[in-house]
């Protein structure tokens, strides 16, 4: 980092950087469980004794060479096929939303920015509940969609609007659909390998290959060793893709500002999303992308709103506006206080009892 | 590997560096340019805006020559003023505190404050202050950032050698300041 952050200009040439460490660390650790595997299946299927350990050095040779290939082609494979899983989380969503429908308003404010930004003018899907939130997917072809709550919509004053559609086209300009893509395809791997071992396993160990050590250690050893290292490395793919799309998030925001040029509006917008911003549907995938998401406690994929804020405010020269303290609370208590939001969602089920009985019956 | 080599990779490193480091305040330089052009679209509808408002008050208040005057001298002043240096923010300032005369002598002038044409022109105004005021707080926030990365450390090296000079603010008039900061007394009746 030649410069140190201390404006909107260098905040978002630092957070590239910091983005590229994150996205780097993917195939670090996809490396590292393959290494690993390699090294307990040639450890297990010869005996473990010097000679093994010789065995095991003279694979890992041309092994690691393969490895590092293997771990290039599924990133390139990702990165080029994120369309197709774009695809498939857009559809879960349009399933729930409308066809497009007229919204001079809305359509004028799109226009406007579309122009300010070069960018070509995206599709427009609204969702019909009184949820609060916007996302915008990418289909890979340079065409985008971009969806928005009827909640949002209504609820919002203008400028506020104009601020959540330029934290959106921020999504766009930054390519951040790709990323969540790619995020998912890493993060999907690891269970999807567990599942591959589990079916080509056979699980009577054959005795008369092993010596006495591995068959005192038995099937549950072999079962940790085999399977340790994945469950690992998708715990942490799943930590450095939360990291990851914090980043993304507080980029979209720093870039909003600077299309818009109005912290006001913006951090306003952001205060009247919060606590209205659980949609009644999308996947937890596609959740990475909406403008908020007050679900996940500790492994919320967004910052916290205090944050975001605060943020906001450093960049855009101007006050930090009051927020409630529930908002504003450290992680331990927002999560109480999402246990409780939960509360409001729950079906209603038809066969309870009624609270009371009505005195005229 | 060689001890040339090594410094060769090292020199290299350090090149590329620099580079970076160069485009990067030459960017930074280039924000404060563009935050500013975005305020300059403002006061130049201001600039011209200006005269209107001065007939409509003309045709009430003729004998007023002192608020006049103020407010040609302020706009000859920033026509001969630089694009973004000291003289014109300080032209500017003194064309809002020329403004300010306008108005107070509406005020004197019941009829002209009633005024249908004034009444528009004085929306018109406010609405570009906002603007001029929003444009300038982005302004001011690229003009620190430029200013303090040429004070940093490695950067203070190039911006010394390649004549990277601190800009000046576009700041609030110590005037006008005192007038933001008096409250409005507002009356009720006659």
């Amino acid at each position: 980092m030649p410069l140190g952050t201390i404006g909107l200009a260098t905040y978002r040439w630092n957070n590239v950087y910091k983005a590229f460490i994150l996205l780097a660390l993917f195939p670090l650790i996809f490396f590292y469980v393959l290494w690993w595997q390699i090294y307990a299946v040639t450890w297990l299927t010869h005996s473990a004794s010097y000679s093994s350990w010789l065995a095991t050095d003279l694979i890992i040779g041309p092994a690691g060479a393969a490895i590092l290939a293997a771990a290039f082609l599924w990133l390139i494979y990702t990165w080029r096929n994120h369309s197709s899983i774009m695809r498939g989380l857009a559809v879960s969503a349009a399933l729930t939303s409308d066809a497009p429908t007229s919204e001079p308003r809305l359509q004028a404010i799109i226009e406007r920015l579309c122009i300010q930004t070069g960018l070509p003018l995206p599709e427009l899907e609204i969702m019909e509940t009184a949820a609060r939130n916007s996302f915008v997917c990418s289909d890979g072809e340079g065409t985008n969609c971009l969806f928005i709550t009827r909640g949002l919509i209504e609820a919002l004053s203008e400028d506020e609007i104009e601020a959540v559609i330029a934290h959106e086209l921020a999504h766009i300009i930054n390519n951040d659909s790709r990323l969540l893509s790619f995020g998912i395809a890493f993060c999907g791997l690891f269970p999807l390998l567990v599942e591959k071992i589990q079916i080509a396993l056979p699980f009577e160990p054959p005795a008369a290959k092993y010596d006495i050590q591995l068959h005192e250690m038995g099937p549950a050893i072999l079962l940790f060793i085999l399977f340790f290292p994945l469950w690992v490395a998708y715990i942490l793919t799943s930590v450095v893709r939360i990291f990851l799309f914090m980043n993304r998030e507080y980029d979209a925001d720093a870039k909003a500002l600077e299309i818009t040029k109005n912290p006001d509006a913006l951090m306003r917008a952001l205060k009247r999303i919060h606590r209205h911003a659980r949609m009644p549907f999308g996947s937890y995938n596609l959740k990475f992308l909406c403008i908020d998401n007050p679900e996940g406690g500790v492994f919320s994929t967004h910052p916290r709103l205090y944050s975001r804020l605060a943020l906001i405010s450093l960049l855009g020269n101007c006050p930090v506006p009051e927020i409630k303290s529930s908002q504003a609370a450290p992680m331990h208590i927002r999560f109480k206080a999402n246990q409780l939001l939960k509360r409001e969602f729950k079906a209603k089920d038809p066969n309870a009892p009624k609270p009371f009985n009505a005195p005229w019956k | 590997m060689s001890g040339g080599l090594i410094t060769l990779i090292v020199v290299a490193v350090v090149a590329l560096f620099a580079i970076t480091l160069y485009n990067r305040i030459v960017a930074l330089k280039q924000r404060r340019s563009n935050a500013f052009s975005d305020i300059d679209v403002q006061l130049e509808q201001r600039y011209n805006t200006l005269p209107n408002m001065v007939e409509v008050v003309k045709g009430y208040a003729a004998h007023e020559k002192g608020v006049f005057e103020q407010v040609t001298n302020a706009r000859a002043s920033i026509k001969q003023s630089s694009r973004m240096g000291e003289d014109r923010f300080a032209a500017e300032q003194s064309l809002t505190t020329a403004i300010m005369g306008l108005y107070a002598v509406a005020e004197a002038y019941p009829q002209l404050k009633a005024d249908a044409n004034f009444q528009r022109l004085q929306n018109e105004m406010t609405d570009l202050e906002n603007k001029i005021s929003a444009a300038r707080r982005f302004f001011n926030a690229a003009t620190s950032e430029y200013n303090t990365a040429i004070q940093q450390f490695p950067a203070s090296l190039l911006a010394g050698a390649f004549g990277f000079r601190e800009e000046p603010f576009f700041e609030i008039g110590a005037d006008r300041v005192e007038q933001v900061r008096e409250v409005p007394q507002v009356k009720f009746g006659s």
